[in-house]
């Protein structure tokens, strides 16, 4: 059976017979048919996603471990195997919290077929459309399906409204989410998890832009319903609605400032941390235990570095006494 | 960590940054590339005048032309012509012939009216601002074109000027409309109502629920109205108000295509496969065939005493119109057959999906290509 059949016989059609009947249940509407239809797989799909806020929280109660780890181990490799053991021994996936939105991917492609087939803007799409219908009164009845919803049309591209409600719903998911796990995370996790607290919204607002309002509909209403899930089981983490106040304005009101939420972002830190940065270098150059080969090798490594910096400072000031003279 | 390893370590950053950026940015691009709404196509049935046949042979074109004796088309003038600035998007409306003027409506609502011999316009097209499904109506000086945004809008025959706008209401009208006696019968489609209206002033008589869309061109039959409607039924309605029901058969499937009438019998089809006979003024079945594999799109004809169904895919069947015994089968491979056949030179003459003229003889189901294929 060629996978495109497949696709067909076990996602695609019942979807849309599924479709058909939500809207016949929900008064004609397409529109309510899609919020059904998007309660329905959070509700399926609710034990998966407990599972990856559970998994979530306990990457949250490691934290202060993974930070010792970071602390620890300046070898990117060393500091990586110490984590995965962490996260071993306490039974953390990292990865776990891809599960749920993996699986929705399957289901956002299906429906945006889904919607093409029963909203059957064209003749040709109705009369497609009668094959994929499964032999019930209700189901059969149903069509053609009113593609209006309050003053949005299902079958036209996603228009303003819609594309700022998956933007700013998206943003909010990754910004709990990020900001909750910033003490797990390396610096390169966190700046990619920085970009990707407006990439991903801005890819999907494209999205919407694109296809069917029914999708962005279901896409905008599972990602608010995941916020919800995500915010009575596992906190909204270190967000708060104040912290959506830019400084500019707060130096307006006289608010206090925020904190600068990366201070590696151009290139500097703190004072404060770049000093207990620096102990922390001391502490691995001289290491007290002697037999701690990753300490003896990055201070072997650190010296081999100052050699080289103190030859390169020598090179360039004969340089510019030859220029000089 | 030292101030090298920070500065490759930034650029890795920065480096990787940009890559992801970018295969977010091409992935957005390539899955909105490969969406898209469906993109009407157009299966208007072809027309005849005498020899001379009209046919969208190319999407968003109507050519006109004749079949010569070695059995090719020969093109005359096409619409829009090369040096027309105009791009249509396809024709789901059957041209229709009034004396010597062709009037033809695209899916995007470009009404023209053209000299059947030359092509060359009567009146400049006129630019309607909605979508077309629907046949036009002409029905005295006037032409009747019913929108997909529920308008009636009636133009002038002999200037194409606007006389007058009814109906304004949401609901697409797929189904062309028929006149009898000063009144339009207009099948709506997301409404799921007939609805009647005074030609002369656009005010509605009366309307009457149609159970589901109707989709299926209107049908006269003495003083009913027939209407095929996706309940899967058929409907009679009294032309007279307030157009009661005097029947209604249910079938199995929705039904696209357009009834027949042949003196008092009804001959309906559906996309189930189901081809039946019904009495007209009662609507009690007399036979039913039914292959439940086949779809009919495509309005039934009789020819020569053969009652010839074409389903959506090329499968056509010749049946005995007076029990609907399988007289002959053909199967037609790749010839989509979603357009009303016409009579045309003896033979039936359908236009298929690909733009090709196929001629098929309702004896025993022969079927040839005139252009495109084997032209």
């Amino acid at each position: 059976m060629p996978i495109g059949a497949i696709w067909q016989t076990v996602l695609e059609t019942p979807l849309i017979n599924m479709m058909v009947g939500l809207t016949a249940l929900s008064f004609g509407s397409f529109g309510l048919a899609i919020l059904l239809f998007t309660l329905l797989s959070r509700a399926l799909l609710f034990p998966l996603t407990l599972r990856t806020l559970n998994a979530t929280r306990a990457m949250q109660s490691i934290a202060p471990q993974v930070e010792e780890i970071k602390k620890k181990y300046s070898d990117p490799r060393r500091r990586s195997e110490e984590t995965m053991k962490l996260y071993k021994e306490s039974g953390v996936n990292p990865l776990g919290c891809l599960g749920p939105q993996l699986i929705q991917f399957p289901i956002f492609i299906a429906l945006y077929q889904v919607i093409r087939i029963t909203l059957a803007t064209t003749p040709e799409s109705m009369v497609n459309l009668s094959h994929r219908l499964y032999d019930i009164d209700v189901i059969q009845n149903a069509a053609p399906l009113s593609t209006q919803f309050l003053w949005i049309d299902m079958a036209d591209n996603g228009g303003p409204f819609l594309t700022g409600v998956v933007f700013a719903s998206m943003w909010l998911q990754q910004r709990i989410s990020t900001g909750r796990n910033a003490a797990t995370q390396s610096d390169q996790q966190r700046q990619m998890n920085q970009m990707m607290q407006w990439m991903l919204p801005a890819m999907f607002a494209w999205f919407v832009l694109a296809v069917p309002s029914g999708l962005g509909l279901y896409w905008g209403a599972s990602t608010i319903i995941g916020i919800i899930l995500q915010w009575k089981f596992v906190g909204p983490g270190d967000f708060t609605w104040a912290s959506l106040i830019p400084n500019i304005v707060r130096n307006q009101v006289g608010m206090d400032r925020l904190p600068e939420a990366d201070p590696k972002k151009n290139g500097r830190r703190p004072a404060a941390s770049q000093q207990s940065a620096d102990s922390a270098t001391e502490t691995e150059t001289e290491p007290q235990d002697g037999n701690n080969g990753d300490q003896r090798k990055n201070g072997r490594r650190r010296r081999r570095s100052r050699s080289r910096s103190a030859r390169s400072s020598s090179r360039s000031s004969r340089r510019r006494g030859r220029s000089g003279g | 960590m030292n101030r090298s390893a920070r500065f490759f370590g930034a650029m890795f950053h920065v480096k990787h940054r940009a890559r992801l950026a970018v295969a977010l940015g091409l992935v957005a691009l390539l899955a909105t590339g490969c969406v898209g709404l469906s993109s009407p196509e157009g299966w208007a049935a072809p027309a005849a005048d005498g020899d001379q046949l009209f046919a969208q042979l190319d999407r968003g074109t109507i050519s006109a032309g004749s079949i010569t004796a070695a059995g090719s088309f020969s093109e005359d003038w096409r619409f829009p012509a090369e040096t027309d600035d105009l791009d249509l998007e396809g024709f789901y409306a059957t041209p229709l012939v009034d004396d010597d003027t062709l009037f033809v409506v695209s899916y995007d609502g470009v009404v023209a009216a053209l000299d059947t011999r030359t092509g060359r316009p009567i009146w400049p097209v006129v630019e309607l601002d909605a979508t077309v499904v629907a046949t036009p109506l002409v029905d005295g000086r006037a032409i009747y074109v019913a929108t997909e945004d529920g308008d009636v809008i009636v133009l002038d025959v002999d200037s194409g000027a606007e006389i007058d706008r009814f109906l304004e209401r949401d609901g697409r009208v797929w189904a062309a409309p028929v006149a009898s006696s000063g009144t339009i019968f207009v099948g709506k489609l997301d409404a799921r109502e007939l609805w009647a209206v005074q030609s002369s002033s656009g005010d509605i008589a009366w309307s009457q629920d149609a159970g589901g869309g109707l989709s299926a061109d209107l049908v006269l039959a003495g003083d009913l109205v027939l209407a095929g409607s996706l309940d899967r039924s058929i409907h009679a309605f009294d032309t007279s108000s307030p157009g009661a029901e005097r029947w209604r058969y249910q079938a199995s499937g929705w039904i696209v295509a357009a009834p027949l009438v042949a003196g008092d019998v009804v001959y309906g089809a559906t996309l189930r496969g189901e081809v039946f006979a019904l009495d007209a003024v009662s609507g009690d079945e007399k036979w039913k065939y039914t292959d439940s594999d086949l779809e009919f799109r495509a309005q039934l004809v009789l020819r020569n005493g053969v009652l010839v169904a074409a389903d959506r895919d090329g499968r056509v069947r010749g049946l005995d119109p007076s029990n609907g015994e399988l007289r002959w089968e053909s199967d037609l491979d790749n010839a989509k057959l979603f357009a009303d056949p016409i009579v045309f030179d003896g033979s039936i003459l359908y236009l298929t999906k690909d733009g090709d003229l196929l001629r098929l003889e309702a004896a025993d189901g022969a079927a040839s290509f005139v252009s495109g294929r084997g032209g």
